[in-house]
């Protein structure tokens, strides 16, 4: 029996983050090849860790979603990683567990999610789980909470490279390097995205009553001036 | 007389905060040090309302986020001293950070020159952040995590347009107050301008 824990490490409300978004897709995609999998949430786990270290102990995978926060991993994560590695500091050897990061971030450009893939890899050293591969996202904004299917042909590549993922990890075999790609392709060019993310960003400030003047406050300066 | 708030997140660590205190303050600095485990800093939620509810606050302003974060802009030097957590920072300074993201714009801009050239970053909220020094603890030397801590500071910089950023590493079990002491040189001659170096 193959058993696969999912932590989705977005401090967000449940069924409200991308980075569950895309932990769903995959544990679905495992769970039509007969794997169990078990999920929880990093706001659920992060105060009593334990259930997540016991379920990791027993698992064939573990799988971090994750969003990129100043870019390195939001706090929870970090302090759930903590307690992991410090509970498997006895493990003499590498573990047969593998674990698997998935970072996504509202920049555009793989540059963005390198160093917390870097600090997974890192982690799986210390907690002595064997690494099988991370995947990073940029313009993760794009899919915005939502469930991939729900999405549309944007994220084709996306659901693509999570179906492919699947198929390696089931059998043993780390995240394909090809795989990766196909999932980190962005979704806008590169110099639209600043129009797009600037676009979005008044519209939401609209939505709550927040005038361009405003979205531009400087409310630790003594005069509380705003300049565009 | 430039100023620098020490985010303190090294618990077990009080020599080389003390060590650290003493050096800035041979340096010149004032120093204000905030002990990241005494202060109430509660997980950024990921909401964005500092960007577009509240702009440039948390919408959370009941705990210690919010002074932090305007110390952090008060500040000439921002130094974040931690354990090397995997390369990174520690939950207790990474909390911290997290929740400063209302200092900068939401709106969006390509990086014009240096290492990350190209690179799409956000706007400043303000004119003028502080310089940032990373200062990691390890038990050994460590070359592959001083390395991704090195990088993480270096973008945290880039994004939080600090005119000087620079990491440096304290190993607190084989050295002693001396010899931290010596290490902390080269970052600190990194982050000092030039007309008080």
């Amino acid at each position: 029996m193959y058993n696969a824990v999912f932590l989705v490490g977005s401090p967000k409300p449940k069924g409200n983050s991308t980075s569950e978004s895309l932990a769903r897709d995959l544990a679905e995609a495992m769970e039509r090849r007969g794997v169990t999998v078990t999920l929880f949430h990093v706001m659920q786990v992060r105060r009593h860790p334990q259930r997540l270290i016991d379920a990791i102990e027993n698992a064939e995978l573990f799988v971090l979603s994750a969003p990129v926060y100043v870019d390195a991993l939001p706090a929870p994560v970090t302090e759930v990683m903590e307690a992991i590695a410090a509970d498997r500091k006895g493990h003499s050897d590498v573990s047969p567990t593998a674990f698997v990061a998935m970072v996504n971030c509202g920049f555009p450009g793989p540059e963005h999610t390198e160093v917390p893939l870097e600090i997974c890899r890192c982690f799986a050293h210390h907690a002595r789980l064997r690494w099988a591969g991370g995947l990073g996202l940029s313009e993760g904004v794009a899919i915005n909470g939502r469930p991939l299917t729900a999405v549309g042909g944007m994220v084709y590549n996306v659901r693509a490279a999570l179906d492919e993922v699947a198929e390696a990890l089931t059998a043993g075999w780390p995240v394909p390097a090809a795989s990766a790609e196909k999932f980190s392709r962005p979704f806008l060019p590169r110099w639209l995205y600043p129009m797009m993310g600037a676009w979005g960003w008044r519209r939401q400030a609209r939505a709550n009553g927040i005038t361009p003047r405003d979205l531009h406050a400087r409310p630790f300066t003594e005069k509380n001036d705003s300049t565009s | 007389m430039p100023h620098a708030i020490l985010l303190n997140g090294a618990q077990n660590d009080p020599l080389a905060a003390a060590v650290l205190q003493d050096t800035l303050h041979n340096r010149g600095f004032s120093v204000q040090q905030r002990r990241l485990w005494e202060a109430k800093i509660a997980p950024c939620l990921g909401c964005f309302d500092c960007w577009v509810k509240t702009p440039g606050r948390c919408r959370n302003q009941r705990d210690d986020a919010d002074r932090l974060c305007r110390e952090m802009l008060e500040a000439d030097v921002m130094i974040l001293l931690t354990p090397v957590t995997f390369g990174g920072y520690n939950a207790l300074v990474k909390g911290a950070l997290d929740r400063s993201l209302g200092l900068l714009s939401p709106m969006f801009q390509s990086v014009r020159s240096g290492p990350f050239r190209g690179e799409v970053h956000h706007r400043a909220r303000y004119p003028r952040y502080p310089s940032m020094l990373g200062v990691g603890l390890l038990a050994d030397p460590s070359p592959q995590e001083e390395g991704i801590f090195r990088r993480l500071v270096a973008r945290n910089a880039v994004n939080l347009h600090s005119p000087r950023q620079a990491a440096g590493f304290l190993y607190p079990a084989q050295q002693n107050a001396a010899q931290m002491r010596t290490c902390l040189f080269d970052a600190l001659d990194a982050i000092t301008p030039i007309a008080e170096a």
